[in-house]
């Protein structure tokens, strides 16, 4: 009887606990996992086709780099209740102020782009002509926001990061070793070969891990949905659980690509999912749903990170629990976003190639502000009180943010000038 | 949730918006330590960079 009811108190705890954090979770889990968008999905199958499994060590250290990184932005927009746009303008001034939110915009204006050249890419497999793709995504993603209720559209994204999870069976579906994996994956070396395209793709890895409208999407998102600091640690969890998500989804992407085709370069995932469909047609069809789930995550994140950015500066309403009479710029700006994207995509020789080299390289100018920045703010006492940066947090967040910042400025330098480290 | 500002909903001009955020942060409100003004600087400096680098990129890309 004792055991019995001693199972049914745990069994209640943990239930209540569950349940707190399912109403908490959102903000952190969803920025992780739409980190993996179209562009970071194609940078792990190449990764996985070029260098086998001997890489999946060096992902498992990119979940630490998220995670601390994306904490400091719970903790910046539970304590002042501002995102990330305006906090830069009230601590730097107008100057910095209007560099961050016009780089923010073109960055994230090119990257949806790069999202819409993955999502139309995915369709195609099935013969979706891309005009249509633009369509759907577009109503798609209007009737995710114009229910009027962040925690509607909250949970509908995570149920999109849960098709993520896609790599997981194509992965076990190719029969990889297990043996091979464990041996080469999760013992640190670094695989032999050109040493610059090892860099490269170390470098691609990394630049795929911290984007500049992370920052500003979970700092605005956790805005929006009223957290307070009371919430920082269910912040912090669902944090944790989405940088857990992110890396599961690169290493499975990586051993499908690893364990099929390896030796092949791949230029994209569109591509290594049409060559998937050749050797096993569902293999094939779960990386392409899973390109498109990829590219739509990321465009939903990044058109509401401009759309909450314009409406802080602009002092208009900026929220998602406003119906559109009541914040008619934020929701304009949302589409308006959309739709540039879906015409870039669909014009007859538009440069999307270019503008897939120069997003990276536009995105390197602004990280490395937007990460001091945080840092900066993080360490205000003024601003922060109890919640600033420890000692022990600016060692390991400032050693964090000068690797990314050199490592990311390498990744925009040799794709401008390809041979520079070679 | 945000607080919404009506006026902002219905802005009397672009340019009016533009100037009043220009006034609203004239003035940086962060203590400006020696650790700020030296992040402030390296980040002018390395925008500066960033930005030559780009501009070098697209000359040789126009002449070629």
């Amino acid at each position: 009887m004792n055991v019995l009811s001693k199972s049914f108190y745990q069994y209640r705890r943990i239930s209540k606990i569950l349940k707190l954090f399912l109403i908490i979770a959102g903000p952190g889990i969803i920025v992780m996992v739409a980190d993996n968008d179209a562009g970071g999905i194609t940078t792990y199958a190449a990764t996985g086709a070029k260098y086998g499994y001997d890489l999946i060590w060096f992902l498992l250290l990119l979940g630490p780099i998220a995670y601390f990184i994306q904490e400091m932005t719970v903790r910046l927009g539970a304590v002042t209740k501002r995102g990330h746009a305006e906090a830069i303008f009230d601590a730097f001034g107008r100057f910095w102020g209007w560099f961050s939110f016009f780089d923010l915009g073109l960055t994230n204006q090119l990257t949806l782009i790069t999202e819409f050249i993955g999502m139309t890419a995915a369709l195609s497999i099935f013969h979706f002509p891309p005009v249509l793709t633009v369509v759907i995504v577009i109503i798609l993603m209007g009737l995710m926001v114009l229910q009027g209720k962040y925690w509607t559209w909250e949970k509908l994204a995570i149920f999109f990061c849960l098709i993520n999870l896609i790599y997981i069976p194509a992965a076990f579906m190719v029969h990889p070793s297990v043996t091979e994996i464990l041996k080469s994956g999760f013992i640190p070396h670094f695989p032999t070969g050109n040493p610059g395209d090892l860099f490269f793709f170390l470098m691609a890895n990394v630049g795929t891990t911290i984007a500049p409208w992370m920052v500003f999407f979970q700092q605005s998102s956790v805005v929006d949905k009223g957290m307070k600091e009371k919430d920082i640690p269910w912040g912090q969890f669902d944090t944790i659980v989405g940088a857990f998500f992110t890396v599961v989804v690169a290493i499975f992407c990586v051993i499908l690509t690893a364990t099929v085709l390896r030796g092949v370069d791949i230029e994209s995932a569109a591509q290594a999912a049409q060559m998937l469909m050749g050797i096993d047609k569902y293999v094939g069809v779960f990386l392409a749903i899973g390109l498109f789930d990829a590219g739509f995550l990321g465009a939903i994140c990044i058109s509401l990170a401009t759309s909450w950015a314009i409406g802080e500066v602009f002092g208009w309403a900026h929220s998602l629990n406003y119906k559109v009479r009541e914040a008619p710029w934020f929701y304009a700006y949302y589409f308006l976003s959309l739709v540039i994207a879906g015409i870039v995509v669909l014009w007859p020789g538009a440069p999307l190639v270019l503008i897939t080299l120069f997003v990276q390289v536009i995105a390197t100018t602004l990280l490395p502000a937007a990460l001091v920045f945080l840092i900066l703010l993080l360490n205000n006492k003024e601003l922060m009180g109890e919640y600033k940066n420890n000692t022990w947090q600016n060692v390991v967040n400032i050693s964090i943010v000068i690797a990314l910042i050199i490592l990311s400025t390498g990744y925009a330098l040799s794709a401008l000038f390809p041979n520079i480290f070679k | 949730m945000n607080d919404s500002n009506d006026s902002f909903n219905k802005p009397n001009s672009f340019l009016e918006s533009i100037h009043e955020i220009n006034e609203k942060y004239k003035t940086p409100r962060i203590h400006m330590t020696r650790m700020v003004r030296i992040s402030l600087v390296a980040l002018r400096v390395y925008l500066l960079v960033m930005l030559l680098i780009l501009a070098y990129k697209f000359a040789t890309l126009v002449i070629h």
